[in-house]
């Protein structure tokens, strides 16, 4: 059994300041994963950070054992896709059409910030997949499960969110060159 | 650097700035809700209890059953039996 899940058994048991060391263990990964997902809008972030471990506490009783971070990161994304919604924050279709204005020039050459601008140009479910895949290094297993979906359609989201950023990250680079 | 090397690069770590502290509080302040709102149910239904059941008939049969078992050898027996466990048991432990 990990730290975590040691923790949040206790949580479960009642101890709120177990709860409030897992809360401060896991605060800096799943706001970074809200601020990609809400494309840096820092207030919604949080507030959906804040949402999110206020339910968890609520649910603690049901996280049964693996990845806490999982579990928690599938709350998040329920709670972001139902602000999406409300607040019509984008296109929540996967298939949507990537519109094809890139950078400004000068900007351009910041690879990271050609990396976010790129991701934010992903629908949510593809960004949601790489984020969780690769920068916080989730098993496609647990992704899929935090993501509610099938693994072979992770998978899918995964190889077609790589294609689409590196066509456009390849785009904006040939735009800055020539 | 491929698209690997660039997706694989961790998010950037995001200050803690209070939000922990802020989360906690809101856990707290629910948490008194709840047991506020646990001890108010309780408090009606001792109310109810004292407003609808015939207390005063219930003491005296709790008076009269009292004096039963105290009268009774076999409750004489059990208190003693408890008694010399407890006292066994410290002499246990002193030991």
């Amino acid at each position: 059994m990990n730290e975590s899940e040691w923790l949040a058994r206790e949580a479960a048991g009642g101890d709120t300041a177990a709860f409030g060391v897992l809360v401060r263990l896991h605060q800096s990964r799943l706001r970074g994963f809200l601020l990609r997902m809400t494309k840096g809008n820092h207030a919604l972030a949080d507030d959906l950070a804040q949402e999110t471990f206020l339910e968890a506490f609520r649910k603690i009783a049901q996280f049964g054992s693996g990845s806490f971070f999982g579990w928690l990161s599938a709350i998040a994304y329920s709670r972001y896709l139902i602000e999406a919604r409300k607040r019509k924050l984008e296109s929540l279709d996967e298939t949507a059409d990537i519109p094809d204005d890139a950078p400004e020039p000068e900007t351009a050459s910041l690879v990271k910030l050609d990396l976010e601008r790129a991701m934010a140009r992903l629908a949510p479910a593809l960004r949601a997949a790489l984020t969780l895949c690769f920068a916080l290094g989730l098993s496609h297993e647990e992704a899929a499960a935090s993501l509610n979906l099938p693994l072979g359609t992770l998978k899918s989201h995964v190889s077609r969110g790589r294609e689409k950023l590196a066509a456009m990250l390849n785009a904006w680079r040939n735009k800055v060159v020539s | 650097m491929t698209i690997d090397d660039l997706l694989n690069q961790p998010l950037a770590s995001v200050a803690d700035n209070g939000f922990s502290t802020r989360v906690m509080a809101r856990v707290r302040a629910k948490e008194r809700r709840k047991l506020l709102a646990v001890a108010a149910a309780a408090a009606v239904c001792a109310v109810l209890a004292l407003l609808f059941l015939p207390v005063h008939a219930i003491g005296v049969e709790m008076n009269f059953a009292l004096i039963q078992i105290a009268r009774s050898a076999a409750a004489s027996v059990a208190v003693a039996a408890v008694i010399l466990t407890l006292l066994a048991e410290r002499e246990f432990i002193r030991l």
